[in-house]
């Protein structure tokens, strides 16, 4: 009998930011209900991380089609953000429930900073054993 | 890494039977995946107008249907016993998820499976 062979996903995902700016080609695939780390770099236009150490407040949420509000997570700088770099966390619980195409959109606040550095849209596939 | 929306598949087999699928994890680089300590979920559930519906049909983990053959092979197989498909028949979704040693949860198989009824029911 041929073997089936199951590509297993990574825990994490990397994504960048360009400082300054505002991502829009954002689009990420999830499984409900699986963990996951997304992992944020900003950069500038050379490619070169940005510290994000005044990045305070970090939010990322995921709105349905028709703008109500899925899910909203906190991010957290890795490393005290002069590296450039946060993670937004997602656990089982986090996606259990959630199933299809969501806007997203990131918030980062700090003294004098107020930003959305990235827009896009999260699809959530469902999947069914239960987490 | 891309995920697809449709399931994979189909699978097939014959309702009623003591069928055996055999898996293999690899990661993105097609490399073999240590599973040894692994815990490992399979659930076959039945399909309405195109969506799986649950609870499961019948579920199988490590020790209860699902044994894990080479861990440092990745691979595993799942084994249906013969009353969990009796008198079932059509398009099913078989869902496979691990959880790792650090207890992280990842689903890593979603299929189709297509069982065709049996005509020897005996």
């Amino acid at each position: 009998m041929a073997r089936i062979y199951l590509t297993q996903p990574p825990l994490q995902r990397d994504f960048d930011l360009r400082s300054g700016e505002t991502a829009r080609g954002f689009n990420a695939v999830l499984n409900s209900g699986d963990d996951m780390v997304l992992r944020f770099t900003n950069r500038n236009a050379a490619g070169t991380a940005v510290t994000i150490a005044a990045w305070t407040g970090i939010t990322l949420n995921l709105y349905t089609q028709a703008g109500v509000l899925a899910l909203t997570e906190t991010g957290a700088l890795v490393g005290g953000g002069t590296g450039g770099q946060f993670d937004v966390t997602l656990t089982p619980a986090n996606t259990d429930t959630l199933a299809g195409t969501y806007i997203a959109e990131l918030q980062v606040t700090g003294t004098g900073i107020k930003l959305t550095p990235l827009r896009g849209t999260v699809q959530i596939l469902e999947t069914y054993i239960p987490t | 890494m891309s995920l697809n929306a449709e399931p994979k598949g189909p699978l097939n087999m014959v309702s009623g039977d003591i069928h055996t699928f055999l898996f293999a994890v690899v990661d993105e680089d097609g490399a073999a995946v240590n599973i040894s300590g692994y815990g490992i979920a399979a659930s076959i559930f039945t399909v309405t107008d195109g969506q799986p519906v649950t609870p499961a049909l019948v579920s199988y983990t490590v020790g209860a249907g699902v044994t894990i053959t080479t861990a440092a092979s990745g691979e595993f197989s799942v084994a249906t016993a013969a009353v969990d498909t009796a008198g079932v028949s059509g398009r099913h979704y078989l869902e496979i998820e691990t959880t790792d040693g650090s207890t992280k949860d990842r689903t890593i198989g979603r299929f189709w499976l297509d069982i065709v009824a049996d005509l020897i029911t005996a």
